[in-house]
């Protein structure tokens, strides 16, 4: 097998590999994680506007994760990858989001409201 | 014991005790008998022909991906014939159990078949329809085609291949085995909760049921894994995406659909099973479980389910109608939107399954507007088909029969799923007898295209045809059972008779029930003549040779360059992709019977036991489970995790076959194709002058 | 037929015989990265379980979110994982120099950490258990369990899987096999950490969020 015959080392996927940007993605990943971390648990913020906050920078790194680790471009290596990952997006989202939508509706619509609001038991 | 359930337990045999084994029930009993004495029969002819050597070295550890493929498609016909018994044992107690003077036998009430006995037997059939009979036969055929058709000499995993295979009929022995020891479930193919919580079904019932589907639609994902790996990195060169084969499309389509839907499935059943085994609280209805929520997950997968049937059906229709219409495909790049449009769609829809769960009406009104897109594709897919008949020269080979016997109940089954689809229509005929008549109506259509790709495929793999006569036969029988007994079953479905009713009350539906069992004894007809089919044309095989590489003259895609029977290196030299349909090019210009000048050694992987020995361990570990010996399950999880690492040690040099050899190989067969004749193409006619000095070769540079 | 370009059968190429094989080493990775696309498909329906079970009725009269989680400890465990997957990271920057003991040294590392990880979850969890929150007690927790023992269960199947690529750096070298699957051991390791974006956000801060 030619491929074989080649030496793997030089794999364009082996040589994807790029140690400064692995240590940047490292360095912004704590603090993409620190810094909603810090806001929630000293309540700087609205449950709403936090939950905005964790739900940006989650997505802020998934891109940068996305990029600079997993390496998903569309170059002539990546780009299967990158593109089966970006059909799966998607379905992601629908098997979540259309879960939780029928499940809030359902939940307004059939469940007694009392007993929805109720204070939660403390252990 | 993080959860009760009655009855004893040991740590040798768990659950397990002589009780178990279902000797007083007379059905069984005699199943059971029958099934000893076939694989009786069966084992000894192998020792008696002293064929274990060549099943062992040519079947069981092969990673050839026909051979593969074969193995599927016998696994899947078995299973389809072991569903079609339970059928007519449905068919049966229904057309028996009619209104309250209906007489009771074997110790049911009315009819022959006790409730809880006939509630294993609707789950088991719908288990089985779909996932270990016609799932098994479309991922054979695709194993066996879309290698061939893209001009690969396997799959891009053959080792992950057998893989697959073995998990599958590892879960499929789990079903089979249910029968003897132990019960199955009785909560119905969707596993209806909180019915398969221990609570209510304290038995093994479903647990088998569990197990086998976890294990199968691991095997399943596995196999989709594959295909799409091998359309996207193994086609042939000068293979363009848009001069694909367009039942590689669907096969794509329908393994992307694959891939990410049973993930969701095997979820869903995990779930329970946690449930079961480690009480847990995800689908009870005490103590903050959500039973819906199991339906919900289970239709995530359950909808793309049916997609990632039909697909492939679709993509044999289209492989089947222009070769017997004798013209290229009609519409070929919107054939192949459509196919990833379907697929695409098939994931938006799955509330339609639970309308009347309760949801608000703008979610219903969602998955109801989304389910009706669906249309879109499909009908333009019919139409592709329409066109393509239109004008054609149509032949009404065997195969050709059942693809257009599929159009018509693609028409019928389509419609009434539109109308399932309206919430409105919906919430009156939900769980309804209609909405049996409605899948089945669609499943046949899988069913059909299966017969015919079969049919179709049949010489190319084995090298002669299957007999026209009996086929013929069995085809009009078949249909004729298909229009009587689903044509009754939407009559009830419209009168309200509700689905998995073991007894009927009203004696006003025994006219149905009976052309029910009518369509049923049509349908015995048919499999009779199927079963003569294969014998008939094994005797007569010599007569039913097939000379030339293209059995039927006028089929089109790559798979009819390779010669019949397929050798097992596929294409002794990697052929370059011309044209769209690159047989009917090389066919239609003179060029079907240019041979390669010269040939180069083949590198193949060796055989190899360790999936077989997978697929044992994946089986040691369902039953383990299944009884609750949590020794055996623990050994066999062992013994798959060193299965797979020691595989990763032992590195597979393969073997390789010399181009000598080869050219002494391609030698035998004596295949000049028929020259091209006329045909009602666009090319028909064109006999090109071809140069053979031409250099017909080349070493690939780019 | 008419759309495709003419090709002249007179000349056409019938035949390739350059015998070139596919890229292996591509195909296995693309392979794989398929797999664990539908392993992700796995932990979206436990997310889509955990949303829906995310409930005040779900609980049961029981923990919710807002007892079960501790951030400040997710998020040194966080610091491990991501630290786990530098490691790994410095092992591939070894692998394209062809640096064996490079390699060795980042495996281990990822081996440690990761192992260190699941030791913090580990004892966050026997915490949890003390205090009467086990999966059983209910729906609730029964989703907030599988969620994170799932990651949980990766991590332990990807430390095995690092144990077993060292053995093969140490006694194979960089062979064809061997590069294809530490490469696809990469892609699972680093996917692990994608995941846990999401594990971290929407269950550790997001329940830390519940208000009472
Ligand atoms: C592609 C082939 C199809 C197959 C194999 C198929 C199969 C099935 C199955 C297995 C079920 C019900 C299973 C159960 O409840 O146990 C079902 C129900 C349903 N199908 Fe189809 N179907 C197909 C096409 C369609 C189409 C094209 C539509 C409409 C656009 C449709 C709409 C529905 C609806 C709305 C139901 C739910 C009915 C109810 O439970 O009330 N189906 N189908
Ligand atoms: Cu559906």
């Amino acid at each position: 097998m030619s491929t074989e015959a080649r030496d793997p080392l030089q794999h364009p996927e082996v040589q994807l590999a790029r140690g400064g940007q692995y240590l940047g993605t490292y360095i912004v990943s704590l603090l993409l994680t620190g810094a909603p971390l810090w806001l929630v648990v000293h309540h700087l913020g609205t449950p709403l506007r936090l939950m905005i906050v964790v739900v940006a920078c989650a997505a802020a790194l998934t891109l940068i994760q996305g990029y600079f680790w997993l390496r998903l471009d569309f170059s002539r290596t990546q780009r299967w990858m990158t593109a089966a990952f970006v059909l799966f997006i998607p379905l992601f989202v629908m098997t979540i989001g259309l879960t939780a939508w029928m499940f809030a509706t359902l939940y307004t619509r059939t469940m007694i409201p009392t007993l929805m609001h109720a204070p939660a038991f403390a252990h | 014991m993080l959860v009760d359930y009655p009855g004893p337990w040991t740590p040798l045999l768990g659950r397990l005790d002589a009780h178990q084994i279902p000797l007083q029930n007379p059905i069984l009993f005699w199943t059971f008998v029958l099934v000893s004495l076939g694989a009786a029969t069966v084992l000894g002819a192998v020792t008696y022909y002293r064929s274990w050597g060549y099943l062992w070295r040519e079947w069981l550890t092969s990673l050839d991906h026909k051979r593969i493929g074969v193995m599927y498609c016998l696994l899947g016909v078995v299973m389809l014939f072991r569903g079609f018994i339970d059928g007519v044992m449905m068919r049966t107690q229904q057309v028996m159990a009619v209104g309250p003077k209906s007489p009771g036998y074997l110790g049911a009430v009315h009819g022959y078949l006790p409730p809880y006995h006939f509630g294993q037997i609707y789950s088991a059939h719908g288990t089985i329809m779909i996932l270990f009979a016609i799932t098994p036969i479309l991922v054979g055929i695709m194993n066996i085609i879309v290698p061939l058709q893209i001009g690969a000499r396997d799959m891009a995993y053959p080792y992950l291949n057998a893989v697959s295979f073995w998990l599958t009929a590892a879960a499929t022995g789990l079903v089979m085995i249910s029968l003897f020891i132990g019960d199955f479930s009785h909560a119905g193919w969707v596993g209806l909760s909180p019915l398969t919580e221990l609570a209510y079904s304290p038995g093994v019932g479903v647990d088998y049921w569990s197990w086998a589907v976890q294990i199968g639609s691991v095997g399943t994902t596995l196999a989709s894994i594959n295909i799409i790996a091998t359309i996207i990195k193994m086609r042939a060169p000068g293979m363009s995406w848009t001069k694909m084969p367009i039942f590689c499309w669907t096969a794509l389509s329908t393994s992307v659909v694959g891939l990410s839907s049973f993930p969701v499935f095997t979820a869903a059943v995990a779930l329970l099973s946690l449930d079961r085994y480690a009480g847990t609280h995800f689908f009870t209805p005490g103590l903050g479980g959500n039973l819906m929520l199991y339906t919900d997950l289970f239709w995530i997968w359950g909808h793309p389910e049916v997609y990632y049937v039909v697909l492939p059906a679709f993509g044999i229709l289209s492989e089947i109608i222009p070769t017997f219409s004798e013209k290229p495909l009609f519409g070929y790049i919107t054939m192949a939107a459509a196919s990833i449009a379907i697929g695409g769609v098939s994931w938006s829809v799955w509330l339609h399954h639970f309308f009347t769960m309760g949801a608000g009406p703008g979610v219903n009104a969602f998955f109801s507007i989304a389910s009706m897109l669906v249309g879109i594709p499909t009908g333009v897919k019919v139409f592709n088909w329409a066109f393509t008949l239109y004008r054609g020269r149509v032949r009404f080979d065997v195969p050709m029969l059942w693809a257009l016997a599929a159009l018509v109940l693609l028409l019928t089954g389509g419609l009434t799923g539109m109308m399932l689809a309206m919430p409105a229509i919906n919430y009156t005929v939900h769980n309804s007898v209609f909405v049996v008549a409605h899948f089945h109506n669609m499943l046949n259509v899988v069913g059909f295209a299966c017969f015919g790709a079969i049919n179709y495929w049949f010489p190319k793999v084995f090298g002669f045809k299957l007999d026209e006569r009996t086929g013929k036969l069995a085809f009009w029988f078949f249909s004729a059972g298909t229009v009587v007994l689903f044509g009754s079953m939407y009559a009830l479905g419209f009168m309200g008779m509700p689905r998995r009713i073991d007894y009927i009350p009203f004696t006003s539906w025994r006219p149905l029930l009976i052309g029910e069992e009518v369509g049923i004894f049509l349908f015995l007809i048919a499999s009779y003549y199927m079963v003569k089919q294969l014998f008939v044309s094994i005797r007569d095989r010599a007569k039913n040779r097939v000379t030339t590489s293209d059995a039927w003259g006028t089929s089109r895609s790559l798979e009819w360059l390779a010669h019949s029977p397929v050798p097992f290196y596929n294409f002794a030299v990697q052929p370059h992709v011309n044209a769209r349909d690159e047989w009917a090019w090389r066919r239609e210009h003179g060029l079907g019977h240019v041979r390669p000048d010269h040939y180069e050694d083949i590198h193949l992987p060796n055989n190899t036991p360790l999936p077989l020995m997978l697929g044992a361990c994946a089986f040691a570990l369902g039953f383990g489970l299944v009884w609750r010996m949590y020794w055996l399950a623990l050994v066999s999880l062992i013994g798959i995790v060193i299965i797979v690492i020691a595989r990763s040690f032992q590195d597979d040099p393969g073997h390789t076959l010399p181009g000598a050899q080869i050219r002494q190989m391609e030698a035998v067969y004596p295949d000049i194709p028929r020259e091209a004749g006329a045909t009602g193409g666009m090319l028909g006619g064109v006999v090109a002058r071809h140069a053979l000095a031409a250099p017909r070769s080349r070493a690939r540079d780019d | 037929m008419s759309q495709e370009a003419y090709v002249d059968p007179a000349t056409a190429v019938l035949w390739d015989q350059s015998h070139t094989e596919h890229d292996m080493i591509a195909t296995r990775t693309l392979g794989f990265w398929l797999y664990l696309l539908s392993d992700a498909m796995i932990v979206s329906s436990l997310f889509a379980s955990y949303l829906v079970l995310d409930h005040r009725v779900n609980a049961a009269a029981g923990p919710t979110a807002g007892d079960v989680v501790h951030p400040m400890a997710a998020f040194w465990g966080t610091v491990l994982l991501f630290s786990a997957i530098l490691a790994y990271g410095a092992a591939m920057v070894g692998l394209k120099r062809g640096n064996r003991t490079a390699v060795l040294v980042g495996l281990g590392g990822a081996f440690l950490l990761g192992g260190g990880f699941l030791l913090a979850e580990g004892y966050d969890f026997a915490q949890l258990a003390l205090h009467g929150m086990v999966p059983e007690r209910s729906g609730y927790l029964s989703a907030f369990y599988a969620l994170v023992l799932y990651h949980g269960a990766h991590l332990v199947f990807g430390v095995l899987w690092i144990a077993v690529m060292m053995a093969q750096v140490a006694r194979q070298g960089f062979t064809p096999n061997v590069v294809y699957r530490l490469l696809n051991l990469k892609l699972f390791w680093f996917f692990q950490g994608f995941i846990w974006i999401y594990v971290f956000s929407f269950v550790y801060l997001a329940g830390a969020l519940h208000v009472h």
